[in-house]
């Protein structure tokens, strides 16, 4: 413990050398605030990306009814799979890190175990996308950007947001027909529904006009969707009185 | 000044120092400098330029004295300075990546602190510290130096290194684990 430096003068001499010719000067308070003050701003940018894009992949999957598609069985999992947007989740994870690493600044954050930290980071990202999930925010900006009208993220909504799936369709029944049903998506477009004897309903084939379905099948370039599946949507619209039973209608048991 | 500064504290000192009076920092430089150096040495005993580095050291807390908020303690404001500039040094030479993976910081764990018997061997563990420290893993090295040979806390020792203060804990107890095992094998070959 009684270590002493083997030349202890020298060091003294040198830094006071340095300080007294100028060579070594005290950087000013606003340097330090200006840094605290970055550090805020940039947790706070990073936090808001964060919620952003955390509610977008919230939205996204909300919007291709990812919930309903494992019901589809392996065609369902695959669609569920493609519907994910990775790239964005990938933004997310980087944003978490690096709202983590700045946080880890603050010893009320660094004194304790990382997975508090990480815990309540990932906490704060899912009650603030499920708070902006309430608002318009997501709609309004893909509607913007289906009509080209959203600059910066038009792409995102583009690229990665619900109509990126061709092969998941949410919509309401418009009419019943023979091979089907004509089914209108949120942006009022217009599909001709065609089932067939392959295809599923895990939820049952009563269906009926106003109803809000989730259907699975691509979509060729006449507007008409070949359906691997349908299934309702709980919850959804009223149903109509007069029930229109469907198609290919399973054995009755009874 | 001198039988004066003998009685200030180093936070009052430092005070001095943010508020203009730059030979007070000779009084902070005089207090550490042995201090830092023991610590580089243990730190990295296979570098012969610790003093340039304890140095370096000074001169970066002289220029950043006025981030160094006084109501805190000097002592792990500082240390940290030097555990972040001989890190620096151990990346620089051996290119080891900035950013190591670490289950132990990560995970909440339990730890008790140190109880009465555990302090009755803590003169042991000082002198074996001194003579084994090569023996010790890098990781439970620097909690060991810091807890035995400078006297820290486990809340200062977690200020100095920024990790947890459980980390600490589980370090230490690990790391005198290593020591007691070296001690034991030491006095089983004599």
């Amino acid at each position: 413990m009684s270590e002493q430096p083997s030349s202890p003068h020298p060091i003294r001499e040198a830094v006071m050398e340095k300080i007294r010719s100028g060579n070594a000067a005290i950087r000013p308070r606003w340097h330090f605030m200006l840094l605290s003050g970055l550090l805020l701003v940039g947790s706070l940018a990073a936090f808001l990306a964060l919620i952003f894009f955390a509610s977008f992949v919230f939205f996204t999957l909300d919007r291709t009814g990812a919930w309903f598609l494992p019901a589809f069985g392996a065609r369902g999992l695959w669609a569920l799979v493609s519907a994910v947007p990775w790239l964005v989740i990938v933004a997310v994870i980087a944003f978490v890190a690096c709202l983590e690493l700045m946080a880890l600044r603050f010893r009320f954050v660094y004194r304790r175990p990382l997975l508090y930290s990480l815990g309540a980071v990932l906490a704060l990202a899912i009650v603030g996308a499920f708070v902006v999930g309430l608002t318009p925010l997501h709609d309004t900006f893909n509607s913007l950007a289906a009509r080209s009208r959203l600059p910066v993220f038009g792409g995102l909504y583009r690229s990665f947001g619900p109509q990126h799936s061709h092969t998941v369709h949410i919509g309401t029944i418009m009419a019943v027909t023979s091979d089907g049903f004509t089914l209108s998506d949120r942006q009022g477009n217009i599909f001709s529904v065609v089932v067939g004897p392959k295809t599923v309903f895990p939820s049952g084939v009563d269906f009926a006009q106003n109803d809000r379905v989730i259907v699975l099948g691509p979509l060729t370039a006449t507007s008409t969707i070949a359906a691997f599946g349908v299934s309702s949507i709980p919850d959804s619209a009223q149903r109509s009185p007069t029930r229109m039973r469907g198609w290919y209608l399973p054995p009755q048991s009874q | 000044m001198g039988q004066s500064s003998h009685k200030e504290s180093d936070e009052t000192v430092a005070a001095r120092v943010q508020q203009g009076d730059t030979e007070a920092f000779g009084i902070l430089v005089d207090r550490y400098q042995a201090k830092l150096l023991r610590y580089g040495r243990k730190f990295i005993p296979n570098t012969h330029d610790i003093e340039d580095l304890v140095q370096d050291i000074f001169i970066k807390a002289y220029a950043n004295i006025r981030s160094f908020n006084v109501q805190m303690r000097f002592s792990p404001w500082i240390y940290r300075i030097a555990h972040n500039e001989f890190i620096n040094r151990i990346y620089k030479v051996k290119r080891l990546p900035s950013f190591t993976f670490d289950l132990d910081e990560i995970m909440p764990y339990l730890f008790a602190n140190e109880t009465a018997d555990q302090e009755a061997n803590e003169k042991d563990m000082r002198t074996f510290l001194n003579k084994s420290l090569s023996a010790v893993d890098p990781k439970y090295r620097e909690p060991l130096i810091l807890a035995y040979l400078e006297e820290m806390s486990y809340q200062e020792i977690s200020d100095i290194m920024h990790i947890p203060v459980s980390t600490v804990g589980i370090r230490l107890n690990r790391g005198r684990k290593i020591l007691k095992k070296i001690i034991e094998d030491m006095r089983s070959a004599v």
